[in-house]
Order: C-alpha cells, then structure tokens, then sequence
C-alpha cells in the first residue's frame, strides 16, 4: 500500500511545518514572508526530490534548503534596502515565532523573546536542535560548520538564554 | 538560577507557530499543482493494489453503474477474468455504532485514468491505472429512524504486471 506523493508531501508539511516556518522566520521580518520561505523551499525540494522518487526529503536538507533560499532573500533585500532607505520594517506585536504551552506563564515569555533577539548564528542552532531534533552532526553538516562547534554555539546560547532569564528576574524582583 | 537544562526543558515548553490558513492554503495548492493540478478530493485513502489482489477489486468495481467506459477501460486491463457479484453487504462492519444499522453498501468508479507503464521496485513493468473510487453506506438510526449515506472517496493505483508485448 503506497499513498500519491501529495498525501505523503502534506502529511510530511503537517509533521514538520511549524519547526520549517520557525527556522524560515530567523530570515524573515514577518510570519508571512516565513511562509512565503518555506513555500519557495519546499518547491525547491520538490523538483530536486523528483529524481529520488519524489518522497519528501531529510528534515536537515529540509532546513539547509530553507536557508539558501533565505540567504538568497537576504541578498535580494539588502540591495533593495539600500535603494530604499525611508522604508522601516516594523515586527507586528502580536507575530510570534513561538507560542507558550503554558499561558500567562511569564518566564517562557520571557524566552521566547529571548530566543527571537538570540543572533542568527546562534538562534538557528537552537531552533534545529530544540524544535527540528537534529544532532549536532546533522546541525554541523546543515550549516557546513564542525559539530564541536554546532555543540559550543548550543551552549552558549542556552547560557545567554539563561542570562536574560536571571536578569529579568533580577528586575522583577527589584521592583517587587 | 535556570541552568542551560532547565533552559532546554524551558525552552521544550514553547511551541513553534503553525502555518497561518492562507499560508497553509497556499501551500496546498501549490502542492495540488505540483501533483498536476487537480485538487486532492476529501479525506481519502491513496491504495496501491498489486497484481493477484487486483483482478478482484477491479471488477467490484465495475459492477455498480460506474459507466460503459470505466468497465471496457477495466476489461482492457483484465480480458481473462469473469464478473464477480456486486457488493452488497448487509452485515454492520466492526466501526459502526451498535445504533445504526447499515442497510447497503455500494462502490463506483468516478473516474479511471490510464497512467501509462511504470516500473515496481524490481525492475518488472506495470500498466499503471489512477481509480478514483466512490463508496457509499446506506445506515439507518435505530433510535430515530433516520437513514443516511456515509460515501467516501479514495483514489486507488492500480499495477498489473505486462506479460506480453
């Protein structure tokens, strides 16, 4: 029993979208242009993926993809930025990259702020070892970086993470 | 002090945002145009069925008015084999409420598309053939009397192995 490549391709978006568009927003200003990444990149997987029977692809060749066609965009941007300099890109309050499990749950709040602020070298490690569950062999080859320092970039953004934690609570508990 | 792993269990506990319905609407029909464009129908099962298990579905098929082409497409496929009778079943299958009596049971071709020749996974040749399959359970509420139709539609690949060219 076998399923047509759309049902097998929608169920594999189903199962991995959400941590796809996670990982498209570190290139992106807005959930939609995230979308519109991903979109752009599962296109691409698509017609590279036909010649290897056209089942979807490995989750890390997934997130590489996502991240040429994001570097593409950054290029694409930059050059359109710097011809329109009045434009200000301003992030909706409401767009979030990550939602709480857990609501009115202040600290992971607070974390999910402090993810999005986390710089892009390290927040992408974070995002494809936290919510894609790759190791730090898959992360290494993603990035075409050594594991030990896909390893070394993880820690240290956990411990930045774990800064602004303490900082913030250091605040509440100053004004408390 | 949040140590990195109670960051990691923290950090376990945000969930990354789902696509939104018009980028996931999006998405889909993209992915329905990649697939040639005709938009995937309701909730169905994609089947393949392989040689020997084939002959018997085909002509269950066939039997209810599923139209003059679909059963010469059919014979086309399978010249050698002989009619079995429609289905029929008046039994309720296990998933039914113990409420609800199924009075019927009926499948038809709503379409057959001849998919060319492929090769299966040994090397062998198949005459491929899309079936898009309409089944239909006629039921009644024991309780209020009502009698309803619960049809399904699935898309089935049909292979049968070329023997002579």
């Amino acid at each position: 029993m076998a399923s047509s490549p759309r049902s097998v391709w929608k169920e594999w978006l189903a199962a991995h979208g959400p941590r796809l568009l996670l990982f498209a927003r570190g290139w992106s200003n807005c959930q939609q242009d995230a979308e519109d990444l991903v979109q752009e990149a599962v296109m691409r997987l698509w017609n590279h993926q036909a010649d290897k029977g056209g089942r979807p692809p490995d989750l890390p060749f997934a997130f590489s993809t996502i991240r040429f066609c994001g570097l593409n965009h950054y290029r694409t941007e930059t050059r359109r930025r710097k011809r329109e300099e009045s434009i200000i890109y301003l992030n909706d309050f409401e767009d979030v990259w990550l939602d709480p499990v857990m609501e009115d749950d202040e600290d992971a709040t607070a974390l999910r702020d402090a993810v999005q602020r986390l710089s892009p070298k390290l927040r992408e490690v974070v995002v494809m070892k936290s919510w894609g569950g790759l190791t730090f062999a898959q992360i290494s080859e993603t990035l075409a970086i050594s594991p030990n320092t896909a390893a070394s970039r993880y820690r240290y953004a956990l411990e930045q993470l774990a800064q602004e934690l303490r900082q913030l609570k250091g605040g509440r508990d100053a004004t408390a | 002090m949040p140590q990195p792993e109670s960051i990691e269990t923290m950090l376990s506990r945000l969930m990354p945002v789902a696509f939104s319905e018009e980028g996931q609407r999006s998405m889909d029909a993209m992915l329905d145009e990649l697939c040639g464009g005709e938009p995937e129908a309701p909730p169905e099962a994609v089947t393949t069925i392989s040689a020997g298990g084939v002959k018997k579905n085909l002509w269950k098929f066939a039997i209810p008015p599923a139209g003059i082409a679909a059963a010469t497409a059919l014979a086309f496929f399978h010249p050698d084999q002989t009619p079995e009778a429609a289905p029929s079943a008046i039994a309720p299958s296990a998933a039914v409420d113990p409420g609800v009596v199924v009075l019927g049971e009926s499948e038809r071709i709503e379409m057959l598309k001849d998919e060319g020749w492929l090769a299966d996974p040994h090397g062998a040749v198949m005459q491929a053939a899309r079936a898009r399959v309409v089944g239909e359970d006629t039921m009644r509420d024991e309780e209020t009397g009502i009698v309803f139709c619960v049809s399904e539609r699935r898309e089935e690949l049909i292979l049968n192995p070329i023997t002579s060219f």
